[in-house]
């Protein structure tokens, strides 16, 4: 063997080590993004299907064809008078409801709740009202960005896109040598089940590799993008602050004509479709106003228009298209991860491809426990590979189920201690175990090399 | 009659079929998106991606190593000018 192909081989052995250890240690993990996320993306439907048919709340047609919803507004202003923050997200579709989400502080609970009141945006009333937290979006979101751990779940998430996307490359690297004479997308005929999870395991990764991809670069930099942001000093874009003008109770008391402040947005960024508009609360005496641009993929409700309380003109613009390339890929990370800019049946399409991956960790474990039978010999195997792979996949579904139930009836804080310490406890044991699996495999090394 | 076994191309099936699912994956997503947007003002950049997804679509079916190169450059060169 010459030394180059001594060399190329020595490489994909090491690819191959690479691809097999990551996705053993992190398929749990790459497996619980794939089912939460491919769910993730359809969070707006879902939560719209939950306030329709749940809290059977939803919107009159509206008689100027613009949402109505100022009288409601001041009504829970007045009810709740030390609000901390307002936000009202205005309806996507006729029929759906208008939202106030206000950070309140209710008079027979300590401290402050976040809560979502529904208005009925023709006829300009309140119809329903939830704790958001407590909400199952919010505990779908949660989930897939941090596993509901509110430590660093987050960066965990991350370094899960970190696995995800040296699995896809090394699994590249190693696609030939492991399909010798096999052509895409042939399946070996055979009854060996490790023979056929491997070529399913093959056929999917390498036909949804560059989605994956995507998903695993853009999930890693959502996940570490705190400390990332940190260590390379890059400053979030679009902070805008306007500058105290008056007394914060004072700003939060004035009266706004939202219909006026509508069509200053219309007349100041005609492009501009508001999904947001968060009246200040500081003393700024301003609207933010938040939206989106037809056809742009860029993060949901990042174009903004700061308006002042006082004459509707405006304080701030920014729209993302006369942005410095910088701003532009960072605001394109999270609708590239999410999918949401090319309606249901791409949400569709990201959430098949998505699963692939959950399959991709499941298809891998299941070829790992059959190899390792067959080293040891069949009749010394302790379970059989579909038992072990079934009690883990029940274990994953058992923990996803009680924390969604413990957030749905309980409350967030509880299931978030929860979800910590279960969370918490496997990484430590996951660590402690492999550390000593190392070692013991080193002294073991070092023992036999004595003896010979 | 005579049968032929079909020659297994190593270049094509290791390294082209990959590179132009790679792509397909790509197009697919960026098809939905523009037929979703509705940019039927540039009818010929829908078109053009159309033709791009049934040309790298058959070329990982058929397995043709001209096609393969082609459908590749061609979505390339639309993704570098469009």
């Amino acid at each position: 063997m010459s030394k180059r192909a001594g060399k190329a081989e020595s490489n994909k052995k090491l690819f191959w080590r690479l691809h097999h250890w990551v996705g053993l240690y992190t398929g749990i993990l790459i497996g619980v993004l794939s089912l939460t996320g491919a769910v993730a993306v359809f969070i707006p439907e879902i939560d719209e299907l939950i306030v329709k048919h749940y809290y059977d709340a939803a919107s009159a047609p509206s008689p100027s064809g613009i949402p109505q919803f100022g009288k409601s507004i001041d009504s829970l202003i007045k009810r709740y008078p030390d609000y901390s923050s307002l936000t009202i997200n205005l309806p996507d579709q006729d029929g759906q409801t208008a939202k106030a989400d206000m950070t309140i502080r209710p008079p027979d609970q300590d401290g402050l709740v976040r809560y979502d009141f529904f208005i009925d945006a023709g006829m300009d009333r309140i119809v329903g009202q939830r704790n958001q937290q407590n909400s199952l979006a919010n505990y779908l979101r949660q989930m897939h960005v941090r596993l509901y751990e509110g430590y660093w779940g987050r960066q965990l998430v991350g370094l899960g896109g970190i696995a995800l996307a040296v699995v896809t490359i090394t699994g590249l690297l190693i696609y030939g040598n492991f399909m010798k004479k096999q052509a895409w997308p042939n399946l070996r005929k055979t009854l060996d089940m490790r023979i056929i999870m491997a070529d399913w395991h093959k056929l999917l990764g390498i036909s949804a590799m560059a989605f994956n991809l995507v998903i695993a670069i853009t999930g890693a930099w959502l996940g570490l993008q705190p400390w990332l942001m940190r260590w390379l000093e890059i400053e979030t874009p679009n902070t805008f602050k306007a500058p105290i003008v008056m007394e914060a109770d004072a700003d939060k008391t004035q009266y706004i004509d939202w219909q006026a402040v509508l069509a200053a947005t219309k007349t100041e960024f005609p492009e501009l479709i508001p999904r947001h508009l968060a009246p200040s609360t500081n003393g700024s005496a301003s609207i933010t106003v938040r939206g989106n641009i037809a056809g742009q993929i860029y993060e949901r409700n990042i174009n903004t228009l700061v308006i002042s309380k006082s004459g509707y003109t405006p304080i701030f613009k920014y729209d993302v298209r006369e942005q410095s390339f910088g701003h532009k890929f960072y605001f394109i990370q999270e609708a590239v991860h999410f999918g949401d800019f090319g309606g249901l049946l791409l949400k569709a399409v990201y959430a098949i491809l998505g699963l692939t991956s959950g399959f991709l960790s499941i298809s891998g474990f299941v070829i790992f426990l059959f190899r390792r039978n067959k080293k040891k010999g069949n009749s010394t195997a302790p379970t059989s590979p579909w038992k072990t792979t079934f009690v883990y996949s029940m274990l994953v579904l058992l923990f996803l189920i009680v924390i969604a139930l413990i957030s749905l009836f309980i409350g967030y804080t509880q299931a978030a201690l929860v979800a910590g310490i279960v969370i918490n406890v496997l990484l430590i044991t996951l660590i402690a175990y492999s550390l000593v699996r190392y070692v013991i495999v080193r002294c073991r090394g070092k023992r036999q090399a004595g003896i010979h | 009659m005579k049968h032929t076994k079909k020659h297994y191309h190593a270049l094509i099936e290791h390294y082209l079929v990959p590179a132009a699912l790679f792509l397909l994956n790509i197009n697919l997503i960026h098809i939905i998106y523009a037929y979703f947007n509705g940019s039927w003002d540039r009818l010929w950049h829908l078109v053009a991606l159309t033709i791009a997804f049934a040309a790298l679509g058959s070329a990982v079916l058929l397995k043709n190593q001209r096609l393969l190169w082609c459908s590749m450059g061609y979505y390339l060169l639309l993704l570098a000018y469009s």
